[in-house]
């Protein structure tokens, strides 16, 4: 991608395309070492978050940092990240009932959820658009074997 | 106080621990019941909390590993799991709050290790947000 901008757009226009890929990068390395962190935290019950000093919050901050090295760690080892890209799309959306479902049952918990509890009509809603996710679920590996993840 | 009967499994087990101030605590990973002496129902004493309590949940190989590497972070060769007294327990509900700081508990053995020799020594840890 940086040598078909070096001839259309010049050295200007490649400095430019450098400074989108550190941002790009950059942020998306914090995002998902982010994530991690309040995914780990909010299980464990960890307190999390960038609202209270890091030394508040001091095992959220060591997965965060953990995970940003990690995933420098596997792009060093020379791993295609298109490839691992396909592969965690393909893996997250055979996992989206397991993350669904207790998001619906929580939406039928008055503790949780106060007067916004699920009425039926809601529920019939989620409970259709569960099916539609078991579905995506059971169909998409054997589909990324068949098509051998879109090669 | 009108009475409201909570399932300890369902509103106990695996709800957040909120301390005084609003922060987190950890979650109640196990109870301490305590069985009267003349029969009768047993009484909650304590919660549980951290992977002390967690990884005799977890059972196996994979808890066994846990608890070992737990005890190995903990300063003597005390082998229970952190311990909340039920005295303490504020309110219970989505999460179970409270009335002391979370400085104060057990379950912070682990956030205050890791402060101490882990996060705290990287500067900034300490200044607030804006």
């Amino acid at each position: 991608m940086a040598l078909p901008t070096l001839l259309v757009l010049g050295k200007l226009g490649l400095a430019v395309l450098l400074v989108g890929f550190f941002a790009a990068t950059f942020g998306a390395a914090l995002e998902t070492g982010l994530s991690c962190g309040y995914s780990v935290a909010q299980y464990f019950g960890f307190q999390w978050g960038k609202f209270v000093r890091p030394a508040d919050a001091p095992r959220f901050h060591l997965v965060v940092l953990v995970s940003i090295l990690f995933g420098a760690g596997l792009v060093l080892t020379t791993i295609d990240p298109i490839t691992v890209t396909e592969y965690s799309i393909v893996l997250s959306a055979a996992a989206l009932p397991l993350t669904y479902f207790p998001i619906l049952v929580v939406a039928n918990d008055p503790d949780y959820m106060g007067d916004k509890v699920n009425s039926r009509f809601t529920n019939a809603l989620g409970s259709l658009y569960l099916l539609l996710l078991l579905v995506v679920a059971v169909a998409t590996i054997p589909l990324m074997v068949l098509t051998k993840a879109g090669s | 106080m009108a009475g409201r009967t909570l399932e300890a499994a369902l509103h106990l087990l695996d709800r957040q621990l909120v301390d005084k101030d609003g922060r987190l605590a950890g979650k109640v990973d196990d109870l301490e019941l305590e069985f009267p002496a003349g029969g009768g129902p047993p009484t909650v004493t304590a919660i549980l909390a951290g992977p002390g309590a967690l990884s005799r949940r977890v059972g196996g190989r994979l808890g066994a590993w846990v608890e070992a590497v737990t005890n190995r972070l903990r300063d003597g060769d005390d082998r229970r799991p952190a311990r909340v007294p039920f005295a303490v327990v504020k309110r219970i509900n989505s999460a179970v709050e409270l009335s002391v700081a979370r400085a104060e508990l057990e379950t912070n053995r682990l956030e205050a290790w890791t402060r101490e020799h882990l996060i705290g020594h990287l500067p900034g840890a300490g200044d607030a947000p804006e």
